[in-house]
C-alpha cells in the first residue's frame, strides 16, 4: 500500500512538474530512483529520488506562473518520500507481517496532515489582504509558524 | 493496561530528516525567482516542521495477553500461538507495530511473530502463528510495541512482559549415565538412534548435531542439512540404589510422602526406563543390603517392582528381616535377577520424622547426622562387594545427613558412575528447618563440584518434569 502511494505521488509530482525538459527528466528520473529504493528497501535511495523531485518542484516552480501547481508538485513529492520511508521502515521493522491496516490509516492521515497544510496555506494566500502583497503573507506565515515552533520547546 | 510496561525509547524519528533545508533552498529560491508557489510550500514546510515539534509520542495504553495452544505439547508437536493486543485507552493508535519476544531456540513454523496496525479505543489484534520446539522449557522475551503518531514522525517503544512458559514433552525422561565411558558394547541394539554402525534414520539436523553425522551428500542434493542416526548397540548396567535408611524417611509435613516414598517411586520409574533403553539394570537398597541383579527380562522389571512395593524398600519395615530379602541370599530367581540381602539391616525404621523438625536435636542442624555413618559405610562396600565391574549406580536419597554423602561419594569411587536423584524432604517456617536445607543444599553443591550429576528433586513436582527440567532426557 505505501509503496504504491509512494509511486503514485512521485507520478503526480512529475506530472505536475514537466514544465520543461529538464524538469521531466529530473521527475522521471525520481521515479526511477524511487522504484529501486523500494525495491531494495533503501532509505538513502528514496531520500535521492525524493531529491530528484523536489529539484524537478524547483525549477518548475521558478518558470511556472501558476503557484497552485507549483505547490501541488511540492505537496506530492512530500507525500511521496513520507509513503517510501514507511515502506522501508515496515519492511526492516516487520517483514512479511500483516500491515494493511497501519498503511491505509498512515496512507490517509499523512494526506490529510500534508494535504491540509497545503490546502490551508493555499487558502491563505488566495485572500484578499488589501495592500499587503501575497508573497509578504506567505512570509509572513513562515515567520509565524517557525515562532510557535521555536517556542514550544 | 498490562502493567510493567517500561518504556524503551520516547521521541522523534528520524522521518522528516532533511525537511528544514528543503523548506529553506524552497523559500529562497521563492524569494530569488519570485515565485509564490515556491514561497508556499516552504510555508507547507514550516507548517509540517512546527507539527514534528508539537506532536507528542502516543501513550502505551495497552493490554497484552498470550495464548499458547497446547499448552503442554507432546514431543513435536506445533504449537499455535495468539498475541492479542488491545487498546484500552481513549485516543485512537494510528500506528501500532508489534513483535512478540519468541525464545532463542525456537522455530517459528508459520506466519509471523509480528504485525502493524492501527487500533480504535477499545481495538485490539491477534497475531496467531506457529511455533516448535525441542526442550523442556521456554520463556517468552516481553513483547516489543512500537507506537507511532500518523505520520510516522515521532514514536514511543515499549516492552509489555506476559510471563509465559511453553515446553515440549522430550521423550522419556531419565537419567544421565555418568561416566559415558560405562556404556559398553551389548547384545541390545537399542531403538532409537544415535551413534554407531548400521544405519538407523535419516532425519531433519538439530543444532548440536556432530558434524561427523551429517549427510552431505543429502545436502549437496537438497541444499537441507540432514542428520544420520545409527542404530546403537550399546547397553550399560545399571544399578538403582535407594536409599531406605531410617536417616531418609523424611518429609516436608504430616501426610506428605516421604523420601523414601519418592525414592522408590523414583527407582520405579527409572528402571522401567533404562530397562526400556536397552540397559541392564538392577535394584539395591541401602538398608537392609539388597541387591536384585541386574538383568533384562521383562520378568525381572516385574520382579523389581515387587521388590520396591515390598518391605526390603519401606522405612516401617525395611529391618524387621521378616522379607525375603534379609536371608543371606535369596534365589528365587537364578540366573535373571538374584535378590540378596548382603547384610543384615538391623533396626527397624523410626517413624516418618518432619525434615528439619528433628527428631534428635530441637533445632534440626544435626537432625540426621546421629544415623551410625560406620554402619552406613559397612553397608555400602558390601553393597559394592556384590556390584558388577562395570556397573554404573544410580543413588536415590534425600542427602539430609553426612552418611548419605559419604556413601555417595563411596558409591562414585568404587562404581564406573554415579548419578544421584534427591527428593527434596526440606522445608522451611523455622530456623532449625532453614538450617537443614542449608545444609542438604551444601551437600548437593559439594556433591555436584566433585562431578556427580545430582537431581535437586523438589515435592509436588513430578520426576518426569523435573529430569525433562534438567535437560536429563533420553
Amino acid at each position: 500500500m505505501s509503496t504504491v502511494a509512494a509511486l503514485a505521488a512521485a507520478t503526480v509530482a512529475t506530472l505536475l512538474a514537466s514544465v520543461s525538459t529538464l524538469t521531466t527528466v529530473l521527475g522521471f528520473a525520481g521515479i526511477a530512483v524511487l522504484v529501486a529504493g523500494l525495491w531494495r528497501c533503501s532509505r538513502p535511495v528514496v531520500t535521492v529520488a525524493a531529491l530528484c523531485l523536489l529539484g524537478a518542484t524547483l525549477l518548475a516552480g521558478g518558470v511556472s506562473t501558476r503557484p497552485g501547481l507549483t505547490l501541488l508538485a511540492g505537496v506530492a513529492t512530500l507525500l511521496s518520500w513520507t509513503f517510501a520511508q514507511t515502506a522501508v521502515d515496515l519492511d526492516h521493522a516487520l517483514g512479511e507481517s500483516p500491515t494493511g491496516r497501519l498503511e491505509r490509516t498512515h496512507v490517509a492521515g499523512t494526506t490529510a496532515l500534508v494535504g491540509g497544510c497545503g490546502v490551508v496555506t493555499y487558502a491563505l494566500y488566495t485572500i484578499e489582504w488589501g495592500q499587503l502583497p501575497p508573497l509578504a503573507v506567505a512570509a509572513l506565515l513562515v515567520g509565524a509558524v517557525s515562532l510557535v515552533g521555536a517556542l514550544w520547546d | 493496561m498490562t502493567d510493567g510496561i517500561a518504556t524503551l525509547r520516547a521521541g522523534p524519528t528520524e522521518r522528516w530528516r532533511g525537511l528544514l533545508g528543503g523548506t529553506l533552498l524552497a523559500a529562497a529560491a521563492g524569494l530569488v525567482t519570485g515565485s509564490a508557489g515556491l514561497v508556499l510550500l516552504a510555508g507547507v514546510g514550516t507548517a509540517l516542521l512546527a507539527y514534528g515539534r508539537v506532536v507528542t509520542p502516543p501513550p502505551a495504553t495497552l493490554s497484552v495477553e498470550r495464548d499458547c495452544t497446547p499448552a503442554d505439547p507432546d514431543r513435536d508437536e506445533p504449537v499455535t500461538v495468539e498475541l492479542t493486543v488491545t487498546n484500552v485507552g481513549e485516543r485512537t493508535l494510528s500506528d501500532v507495530r508489534v513483535v512478540d519476544g519468541v525464545p532463542d531456540g525456537l522455530t517459528v513454523t508459520d506466519a509471523t511473530p509480528a504485525v502493524g496496525t492501527a487500533l480504535r479505543p477499545g481495538g485490539s489484534v491477534t497475531v496467531t502463528y506457529e511455533i516448535r520446539g525441542s526442550r523442556p522449557r521456554y520463556r517468552f522475551e516481553p513483547v516489543t510495541v512500537v507506537l507511532r503518531d500518523v505520520a510516522g514522525v515521532v514514536e514511543r517503544r515499549v516492552e509489555c512482559p506476559v510471563d509465559d512458559e511453553i515446553g515440549w514433552a522430550t521423550g522419556e525422561a531419565t537419567v544421565p549415565l555418568a561416566p559415558k565411558q560405562s556404556l559398553v558394547p551389548g547384545p541390545l541394539p537399542v531403538e532409537d538412534g544415535g551413534d554407531g554402525v548400521a544405519l538407523h534414520a535419516v532425519r531433519e539436523y538439530q543444532p548440536r548435531d556432530p558434524l561427523r553425522r551429517i549427510d552431505w551428500r543429502h545436502r549437496a542434493k537438497t541444499g537441507d542439512f540432514a542428520t544420520v542416526e545409527y542404530q546403537r548397540e550399546r547397553a550399560a548396567t545399571v544399578v538403582v540404589v535407594v536409599d531406605t535408611r531410617p536417616a531418609a524417611d523424611l518429609a516436608p509435613g504430616p501426610g506428605e510422602p516421604t523420601a523414601i516414598d519418592r525414592s522408590v517411586d523414583a527407582a520405579g520409574t527409572l528402571v522401567d526406563t533404562l530397562l526400556d533403553a536397552g540397559h541392564r539394570v538392577g535394584l539395591a537398597a541401602l538398608s537392609p543390603p539388597t541387591l536384585v541383579d541386574p538383568a533384562t527380562s521383562e520378568r525381572h522389571r516385574r520382579r523389581c517392582h515387587e521388590r520396591l512395593a515390598g518391605p526390603a524398600f519401606s522405612a516401617d519395615d525395611g529391618g524387621d528381616g521378616t522379607d525375603d530379602a534379609a536371608g543371606p541370599i535369596a534365589t528365587d530367581s537364578p540366573g535373571d535377577g538374584e535378590v540378596r540381602a548382603a547384610a543384615d539391616g538391623g533396626t527397624a525404621a523410626d517413624d516418618t520424622t518432619e525434615a528439619g523438625d528433628g527428631s534428635d536435636d530441637a533445632d534440626g542442624a544435626e537432625m540426621v547426622d546421629s544415623t551410625d555413618e560406620t554402619d552406613t559405610t559397612a553397608a555400602v562396600d558390601t553393597l559394592c562387594d556384590r556390584l558388577p565391574a562395570t556397573a554404573t549406580v544410580v543413588l536415590c536419597s534425600p542427602l539430609c545427613d553426612r552418611a548419605s554423602t559419604t556413601a555417595a561419594r563411596r558409591l562414585a569411587a568404587r562404581s564406573a558412575g554415579l548419578t544421584v536423584v534427591s527428593p527434596d524432604p526440606t522445608t522451611t517456617g523455622t530456623a532449625g528447618r532453614g538450617l537443614a536445607r542449608l545444609e542438604r543444599r551444601t551437600r548437593l553443591r559439594r556433591l555436584r563440584g566433585e562431578g556427580v550429576a545430582v537431581l535437586d528433586w523438589q515435592p509436588g513436582e513430578s520426576l518426569a518434569r523435573s529430569l525433562a527440567a534438567a535437560g536429563w532426557s533420553a
